[in-house]
């Protein structure tokens, strides 16, 4: 089997690209799983909302510009959300949670069907971003590297804001224990909807960094939430490293595996998942949540 | 509403008769629904066994049903096998399959049970869609004959009524055993149970099993109903609708399922005659459901039994 080394090198630094939406998408809901112990299937959904939201911000106000609003909107609907419906089942079942999240996808994939119809929508790569590097052969789109050096830095910001800042450590309180953090005097309640907004918003920027790499279509929440909490499951509850380094080895798997048995390559994250939960259920670096 | 055990009874022999008058008095429209309510029904039972009697949440039964479903139609397309033993062997199939995840599953609880059984029913929708040799793929199977007897809506009605009686039978004996009442407490509490020398991987693993038996009968039905299958039968929405039915209805009762199968169908027919708007409007009502009715249908009947009970106690 004639694989070339530059085909190898080619895909692992898509498979690194790939890696680096899938974080985007799966750091907010570890943060929201983990502070929260909530199962948010909706996730996917609001990317989707933020795919599509693409093409009308980018229109109106360019793609640069999009990068701030679009996960701004998506954080406004999350507070929306929060508020309006997931704030009260907190405690419920893990069932409950989910079938909340199914309603609240149904809605908003109908929404979203409404506005934009059926019809695949594809957004046009802006031109500053368009082309490739050649490094020994080796293709590497300039999105690629724009997109990785984009996630690098947001999750460097991240760490910082978790780990060496005051609200970081609120953060970190409520993941380990809330009851305790209330009766440390945090407003618990402000948290969660803080939190809850950032990993929406998060949603947004894993929606428009991803925008030009993919069309729009209708159902690609169901696929992309598998995915979501694949990296969030493997990478462990609550963690962003974890979260890294999960999303970057699903997306280089998926990626090589395409050149291995290209068939069976979306199986390659299944696979992963079933792997990770029968060695250490908790994740990488997660706790055992529930 | 108080009912007595007998008024239960009587209750029951109305309805028996009414389902099997029914195809004599009522269009065909409304036979199939019926039917598909049954099979809906007996999906949904067959995961509350797991998640209200269990206390877990198996979000992958999806890859049983269409284990069951596909069994059945790619026996009965592809081979000369008789009809009559392709439909008993299909569950068994599901089954085996049921072994293998049971096992990956026994050991783990809550959020990541629900995971590793939706993971497991994306692959197994993954290898039906691309294993087009046996499966004809993203394409599905369709045109499956069964058998004559086996034509028209009302033998079809009537087949699968006698089926789902029957299981549901099965699952009431199972439900109300002690195995039944030991599932009920490692709902409650898992380690207090090993406490009582119950062993709980056992017993997750064997309802495990037998929960996905049933589920493929209820594929296997849906071929012989529908004459076909799809990929998407696995697919995990397919799962959610199941949880659903069984949360609609009220997950701590046993006929749950049943009522929140009925309720999810009736709406679902209703609401596309009306507008195409159809996912909007179950959004809304699973959300009210959740927020206003956590029990459930039969839940909220069941709690102003209870209640009227303990105020006539006073």
């Amino acid at each position: 089997m004639e694989i070339e080394i530059s085909a190898i090198l080619g895909q692992l630094v898509d498979g690194v690209g790939r890696g680096m939406i899938y974080f985007l998408l799966a750091a907010g809901l570890t943060l929201i799983f983990g502070v929260m112990n909530i199962v948010n299937f909706a996730h996917g959904v609001f990317y989707m909302l933020g795919v599509y939201l693409c093409f009308i911000v980018v229109r109106e106000f360019g793609f640069g510009p999009g990068f701030i609003l679009v996960p701004l909107f998506l954080a406004v609907i999350g507070a929306i959300a929060e508020f309006g419906l997931f704030r009260r089942i907190y405690k419920a079942e893990h069932a409950m949670q989910l079938l909340l999240s199914t309603g609240v996808i149904y809605i908003v994939s109908d929404v979203v069907r409404l506005v934009w119809g059926v019809s695949p929508l594809t957004l046009e790569m802006p031109a500053l971003l368009k082309g490739f590097f050649s490094i020994h052969s080796i293709l590497i789109t300039k999105y690629n590297v724009f997109v990785i050096s984009l996630t690098v830095l947001i999750a460097a910001v991240m760490f910082f804001i978790l780990y060496r800042t005051k609200i970081g450590s609120v953060i970190r309180a409520c993941t380990v224990d809330p009851e305790m953090t209330i009766c440390a005097g945090i407003n618990v309640h402000r948290v969660f909807l803080l939190v809850f907004m950032v990993g929406t918003g998060l949603a947004g920027l894993a929606a428009i960094a991803a925008a030009p790499m993919i069309s729009a279509v209708l159902g690609m929440d169901a696929q992309m939430i598998i995915v979501a909490f694949g990296v969030v499951i493997v990478g462990g509850a609550g963690s962003i490293g974890g979260a890294f380094i999960a999303a970057l080895v699903i997306g280089i798997v998926e990626c090589l595996g395409i050149l291995i048995l290209p068939q069976f390559a979306e199986a390659f994250l299944y696979i992963i998942v079933v792997i990770s939960l029968l060695l250490r259920p908790s994740g990488l670096f997660g706790k055992l949540a529930g | 509403m108080r009912l007595s055990p007998r008024s239960v009874w009587v209750i029951a022999v109305v309805v028996l008769c009414g389902l099997i008058a029914l195809p004599f008095i009522v269009p065909m429209f409304w036979i199939n629904l019926l039917t598909e309510i049954l099979i809906l029904g007996l999906a949904g039972m067959s995961v509350n066994l797991l998640l209200g009697y269990g206390g877990a949440l198996p979000f992958g039964h999806a890859a049983f049903y269409a284990a069951g479903a596909y069994a059945a139609a790619v026996l009965l397309k592809k081979t000369a096998l008789h009809p009559a033993a392709v439909l008993i062997v299909s569950p068994f199939i599901a089954m085996a399959l049921g072994a293998i995840l049971g096992f990956l599953i026994a050991r783990l609880y809550r959020f990541y049970y629900a995971m590793m059984t939706t993971a497991f029913s994306m692959l197994v929708w993954t290898l039906i869609r691309k294993l087009p040799s046996i499966t004809n793929g993203d394409d599905g199977i369709t045109g499956v004959k069964v058998m004559d007897a086996l034509t028209g809506v009302n033998n079809i009605y009537f087949f699968c009524l006698i089926v789902v009686g029957l299981c549901v039978f099965l699952l009431w004996r199972i439900v109300n055993s002690p195995f039944g009442w030991s599932l009920r407490a490692i709902r409650e509490n898992s380690v207090r149970t090993t406490f009582i020398r119950i062993d709980v991987v056992k017993h997750r693993y064997v309802a495990f099993v037998v929960s996905s038996f049933f589920c493929g009968i209820a594929g296997m039905l849906y071929v012989v109903y529908s004459h076909g299958t799809f990929p998407d039968y696995a697919y995990w929405t397919k799962s959610a609708d199941l949880v659903m039915v069984c949360i609609l209805g009220g997950m701590l009762t046993f006929w749950g399922p049943i009522v929140g199968a009925a309720v999810l169908t009736i709406l679902h027919t209703l609401t596309t005659s009306i507008t195409m708007y159809w996912p909007l409007v179950i959004g809304c009502i699973i959300c009210l459901v959740v927020l206003l009715l956590p029990d459930g249908v039969i839940g909220r009947l069941e709690r102003e039994q209870v209640q009227g009970e303990n105020e006539i106690e006073k």
